[in-house]
């Protein structure tokens, strides 16, 4: 079958998921931060005490308050920094629900949830990529990444 | 010596037996036989790297995108980015209207080419999981830049 077909008659659980930083509200900026510099992850999900997305705090959410020019990440918590429009799919969701999060709203992060909506992973634009690249090996692995582009005349006589 | 001798009649064309790839399906035409030039990459934003980290986050929120491209004398010689935010300047201790965005971009990023095939595009985002990857052309001269997002854009319109 074609990506297309796939996008549609594959779900979300084939994706290429990644394990979500969990906080609590009271979670201050820093102690995020800290575990998103630690993971390498532009997000963490705040959840409440059943793991239910209450928001999302992002790198840009943290442009906005590194703007206001705060001394205090100590004291602040995410609670007040959250995007509470939070993307989420099910886990038996097509993988086309996911690109039509990033496509029509402009998605980057996407939670995974289980039946009870409890978030279980992480995926998204990055996710995504990999599984579409997964479908073209021949295309896409196998290209030159970087450095120099091809010669534009011929070398030697 | 040997000698090399052609007589009318007797060329053969290499590419007599040559047939073409047969693809799947459009999407995997368009990644192997299109280039990066038609993967939309623009707009894009600019920097210079002498502006101060202030100037730079007020750039990104303003303009709402998630990288600046930062050029110096028409060259491209770093990116800063959201990630860079994060990781760099979030818990710096230094005062973000002194500290210089050269100070802390991503230098001497990955780029591609415009003349690079899309699948290549694809790998620097998928593979070497480069979210904001700068188009120059044959001279180094910035295009534009390509996002998942935009690359999405590009195989989206392929596959109605």
């Amino acid at each position: 079958m074609g990506l297309k077909e796939n996008l549609h008659s594959e779900s979300v659980s084939e994706l290429p998921v990644r394990e979500a930083i969990l906080v609590s509200p009271q979670t201050t900026i820093r102690q995020a931060v800290e575990l998103m510099q630690a993971r390498r992850l532009g997000c963490a999900i705040v959840v409440d005490a059943d793991n239910r997305p209450l928001g999302m705090f992002t790198e840009r959410a943290l442009i906005e308050l590194l703007l206001q020019q705060p001394d205090n990440l100590d004291q602040l918590c995410v609670s007040d920094h959250i995007e509470r429009d939070c993307h989420c799919v099910q886990s038996t969701d097509p993988v086309w629900a996911v690109l039509d999060l990033v496509h029509k709203r402009g998605a980057r992060f996407i939670c995974q949830l289980d039946a009870q909506g409890r978030v279980i992973g992480l995926t998204g634009q990055k996710g995504l990529a990999e599984y579409i690249a997964d479908h073209f090996p021949k295309q896409v692995i196998s290209q030159r990444i970087g450095g120099q582009p091809g010669m534009e005349t011929r070398e030697g006589a | 010596m040997a000698k090399l001798e052609h007589q009318a009649g007797d060329f053969e064309d290499p590419l007599s037996n040559y047939e073409p790839h047969e693809y799947r399906d459009a999407i995997e035409e368009a990644l192997a036989e299109q280039t990066v030039e038609a993967i939309p990459s623009r707009p894009y934003a600019e920097i210079s790297p002498d502006k101060s980290v202030f100037d730079a986050l007020r750039a990104l929120a303003g303009l709402k995108v998630a990288s600046l491209l930062v050029v110096e004398d028409g060259r491209l010689v770093g990116v800063f980015t959201e990630r860079d935010v994060l990781e760099r300047v979030a818990l710096s201790a230094r005062d973000l209207k002194q500290l210089t965005v050269d100070d802390v971009m991503t230098a001497n990023p990955i780029v591609v080419h415009d003349s690079d095939s899309a699948g290549g595009a694809l790998g620097a985002i998928a593979v070497a999981g480069y979210r904001h990857v700068p188009v120059v052309d044959v001279n180094n001269a910035v295009v534009g830049v390509i996002s998942p997002r935009r690359v999405f854009e590009f195989l989206l319109e392929r596959m109605t």
